[in-house]
C-alpha cells in the first residue's frame, strides 16, 4: 500500500508538470466547453438574423396579371422586386444567383379570384441549408394576400369564420419542462463527460505506459521493490484521477458558460440551472467514476503493450470512436431505458443521466447501470493486471 | 552471492528469429539462455562476455527478478528470485548504460523517489543522499530537471539511484554503453569501488578491454551458452592464442 502511494505521488507530480496533459484536462475544456455552450446559440440566432434580415432579389414574371400582389411584395423590406427576367432563364438566374427567387402570374389571375376558382402562381426558389429562410419569406406575403381574400369572401358571403373550425384542439403535456429537456438534452450531458474522461486519461495513460518504455525507465522501476501489482495500481490511479479531473473541469466549464456568459434565453437558463442541481451533477459524478476506473485500465493496458509512444498513439485512436459511438447512441431521442439498455456500458450512462435530469429515474435499472459499468471496469483491470505480468508484452521486442 | 544453476530462459518464437534462420530456435522457443550455471562472490567483479545478443541482458534480466527463468533457479544473497522476488530487489542495484530518467522530475526528486520505494527513513536518506551526491558531484545540479542535464550529468542520476538504499548485489549491464570516456571511468571507478566494499558486482560488457579492466571472475556467453567460466587470471594462463579477441573466437568456436 504504501508503495502504491508513493508511486501515485510521483506519477501524480510528474504528469501535472506535463504541459500537454494540463492543456487536454484543465485547459481544454475549461475553454471549450464555456465556448460551445456560449458559442453555439449566438451561432445558430446569427445565422437565422442574417438569413432574414439579408436582401432579396425575387423576379415577377406577368406583374399586370396582379398589380396589387406584386405590390405587397415591393412594400416588403429587405425585399427587391425585378420584372425583366423572362420564365425560361428563371431556374439558370436562380442557380447564377443573379435572383434569389421568382414568382410567376398567369393570365386571368384577377377573374379567377373574383369567381372564387382556386388560382395557380408557381414560386421558385433554392432551399438546402438556410431553414427555408427565402421560401418562407416569399411564401409570407401571398400567405397574407390569401388569408385577406378569404376574410373578404367570409363578409360577402356573410359567414361566420367559426363554422369553418369544428374542432379547437387544446394541447395539455403533462411533462414538465425539466422533463422534456432532460430526456432530449439531458443525454448531451454525460456525452461531453464521456468525451473528456477519456481524453483526460489518455495522455496520461500514454505517458505511463508507452512513454515509461520508450524513455527505458520501465526497466528500473521493475527492479525496484514495489510488486508489479503496485506499479500498476499507483499508475492507475494517477490515470483514474486525470480522467475524472477532466471530467470536472468540463463541468466547471459549463457552469461557467452558463452563469457568466449572458447569451442564453432566460427561460432555457432556467431550465438548464434547474437541470444541474447537485443531486443530479452527484449521481453523473458517480455515474463517471466506474468509467474513469474503466477508461483508465483498458487504456493503460493498451498503452503498456506498445512498443513506443506512436505506436500506443495509434493503438488507442480507433478506440475513440467505440467510446463516441455509444455516447452518442444514448442521446438519440427513443432510445428507451430498461433493463436491456441498462446493461449495455457507456450508452446507459448517457439513458441514466436523462432519466435523472427528468426526474424518473427508476433505483433497480440504475443499479443495473452501476453493476454492469463495475464489472466492465474489473474485467479491464484484470486485463491490465495480466498484460503487466507478462513478460512477452512488457518486452515486447 | 549470487549463484545461477542449470538457468535456462526460452522466449516465444518471433518472425525476426524465423527470418534470421537462428540455431537457437526449437520448435515453437527460442533459446535466449541455455543451461547456464555460475556463481559471483562477494567482493569480487565478475564479468559476463559475450557479443551483442548472446543472452547477457537476459541473464541479468533474470537475476535482477524483472524475467523469471524458463528452468533451473537463481539465487541472490540466499533469496530466491522467483519465489523471493521483493527481498531479491530489496537488496539490489541495476543499472545499464541506457537507463532513462524521468525528465520532468529533478535529479533530487528522481533519487527520493527510489529510497521512498526501498523503504528508507529520513535520516538513513540524508546521509546515504549526501555521501552519493558529494562522491558523485551532484550538488549543483540536484535541483534541475532531469531533462535539462548533460548525459553525464544523467548518467550520474542513475549512478545515485542505484546505490541510495546501499545494496549488497550489483548488477550493471552494458553499463558504459554509448557513454563518452569521462562517463564510462566514472562507471568504472564506482565498479572498483563497490567490489572494495564487498559488494557483489556482476556486469556484462562486448568490450574485451573492460575485462581486463574489471574483472576478477569472468564467464564467456555465446548463443545463449555458456564457453568458458573460472577467474580471470586462470583465463589468462590457460590462453591458447595471442589475445583476448582471438581467445574469445577460439572458444566459442566462431570465426568473425
Amino acid at each position: 500500500m504504501k508503495n502504491i502511494k508513493v508511486i501515485f505521488k510521483k506519477e501524480l507530480k510528474d504528469m501535472l508538470r506535463d504541459r500537454r496533459t494540463l492543456i487536454f484536462m484543465i485547459l481544454f475544456p475549461l475553454l471549450f466547453v464555456p465556448l460551445i455552450v456560449a458559442g453555439l446559440p449566438k451561432l445558430v440566432s446569427s445565422i437565422s438574423e442574417k438569413n432574414f434580415n439579408e436582401t432579396l432579389t425575387l423576379a415577377v414574371v406577368g406583374e399586370s396579371y396582379a398589380p396589387e400582389l406584386i405590390n405587397q411584395y415591393r412594400e416588403t423590406e429587405n425585399l427587391i422586386v425585378v420584372t425583366n427576367v423572362p420564365v425560361d432563364s428563371i431556374n439558370q438566374r436562380i442557380s447564377d444567383e443573379t435572383i434569389d427567387g421568382a414568382i410567376v402570374i398567369y393570365e386571368g389571375f384577377q377573374n379567377k379570384l373574383q369567381n372564387m376558382i382556386p388560382v395557380q402562381v408557381d414560386l421558385y426558389f433554392r432551399s438546402s441549408d438556410d431553414l427555408d429562410a427565402k421560401k418562407r419569406r416569399f411564401e409570407k406575403v401571398l400567405l397574407d394576400f390569401s388569408d385577406t381574400i378569404k376574410t373578404n369572401r367570409y363578409e360577402v358571403l356573410n359567414l361566420d369564420q367559426q363554422i369553418f373550425t369544428p374542432i379547437e384542439i387544446r394541447y395539455n403535456n403533462i411533462a414538465s419542462q425539466k422533463e422534456r429537456i432532460g430526456k432530449s438534452a439531458g443525454g448531451w450531458l454525460p456525452y461531453l463527460f464521456i468525451l473528456y474522461c477519456f481524453m483526460g486519461a489518455m495522455y496520461p495513460a500514454l505517458d505511463l505506459g508507452a512513454g515509461e518504455k520508450e524513455r527505458k525507465t520501465l526497466e528500473t522501476i521493475l527492479v525496484s521493490p514495489a510488486s508489479r501489482l503496485e506499479i500498476l495500481l499507483g499508475k492507475f490511479g494517477v490515470i483514474t484521477t486525470f480522467g475524472l479531473l477532466s471530467a470536472i473541469m468540463g463541468l466547471i466549464g459549463l457552469s461557467i458558460g452558463i452563469n457568466f456568459m449572458d447569451v442564453l434565453p432566460e427561460e432555457i437558463l432556467t431550465v438548464l440551472k434547474n437541470m444541474l442541481d447537485f443531486k443530479t451533477i452527484g449521481v453523473i459524478l458517480t455515474l463517471v467514476i466506474p468509467v474513469a476506473i474503466f477508461f483508465a485500465a483498458i487504456l493503460l493496458s493498451i498503452s503498456l503493450y506498445g512498443r513506443t509512444y506512436k505506436e500506443a498513439q495509434s493503438l488507442i485512436a480507433p478506440l475513440n470512436i467505440v467510446v463516441i459511438f455509444p455516447a452518442i447512441i444514448g442521446t438519440i431521442p427513443g432510445i428507451k431505458f430498461n433493463a436491456l439498455t441498462a446493461a449495455i456500458p457507456i450508452v446507459n450512462i448517457s439513458l441514466a443521466t436523462k432519466e435523472v435530469i427528468a426526474g424518473t429515474i427508476k433505483i433497480p435499472l440504475l443499479f443495473e447501470v452501476y453493476l454492469s459499468l463495475l464489472i466492465l471496469a474489473g474485467l479491464a483491470i484484470f486485463l491490465a493486471v495480466k498484460m503487466f505480468n507478462n513478460e512477452n508484452v512488457i518486452f515486447r521486442g | 552471492m549470487i549463484e545461477l544453476k542449470n538457468v535456462t530462459k526460452y522466449y516465444k518464437t518471433t518472425k525476426q528469429h524465423k527470418k534470421e534462420k537462428n540455431n537457437r530456435i526449437s520448435g515453437k522457443y527460442f533459446k535466449g539462455v541455455d543451461d547456464i550455471s555460475f556463481t559471483c562472490q562477494p567482493g569480487r567483479v565478475f564479468g559476463l562476455l559475450g557479443p551483442n545478443g548472446a543472452g547477457k541482458t537476459t541473464t541479468l534480466r533474470m537475476i535482477s527478478t524483472i524475467l523469471k527463468p524458463t528452468s533451473g533457479t537463481i539465487s541472490v544473497l540466499g533469496f530466491d528470485t522467483t519465489r523471493q522476488a521483493s527481498e531479491v530487489r530489496n537488496h539490489l542495484g541495476f543499472l545499464t548504460g541506457n537507463t532513462g530518467l524521468y525528465d520532468r522530475l529533478t535529479a533530487e526528486e528522481m533519487v527520493k523517489y527510489y529510497a521512498d520505494l526501498y523503504g528508507m527513513d529520513k535520516a538513513s536518506y540524508r546521509q546515504r543522499r549526501d555521501k552519493l551526491f558529494h562522491l558523485l558531484g551532484m550538488e549543483e545540479f540536484a535541483n534541475r530537471r532531469n531533462g535539462k542535464l548533460s548525459d553525464g550529468m544523467k548518467q550520474k542520476v542513475s549512478i545515485a539511484r542505484t546505490m541510495i538504499h546501499d545494496p549488497q548485489v550489483i548488477v550493471f549491464d552494458e553499463p558504459t554503453e554509448g557513454l563518452d570516456v569521462m562517463t564510462s571511468r566514472s562507471i568504472i571507478n564506482l565498479i572498483r569501488l563497490c567490489r572494495d566494499e564487498g559488494k557483489t558486482v556482476i556486469f556484462s560488457t562486448h568490450r574485451m578491454g573492460e575485462v581486463g579492466q574489471l574483472c576478477d571472475d569472468l564467464a564467456i556467453i555465446h548463443n545463449g551458452r555458456l564457453f568458458y567460466n573460472g577467474t580471470y587470471k586462470d583465463f589468462l594462463s590457460e590462453m591458447k592464442t595471442e589475445t583476448l579477441e582471438d581467445e574469445f573466437i577460439r572458444l566459442t568456436g566462431e570465426e568473425a
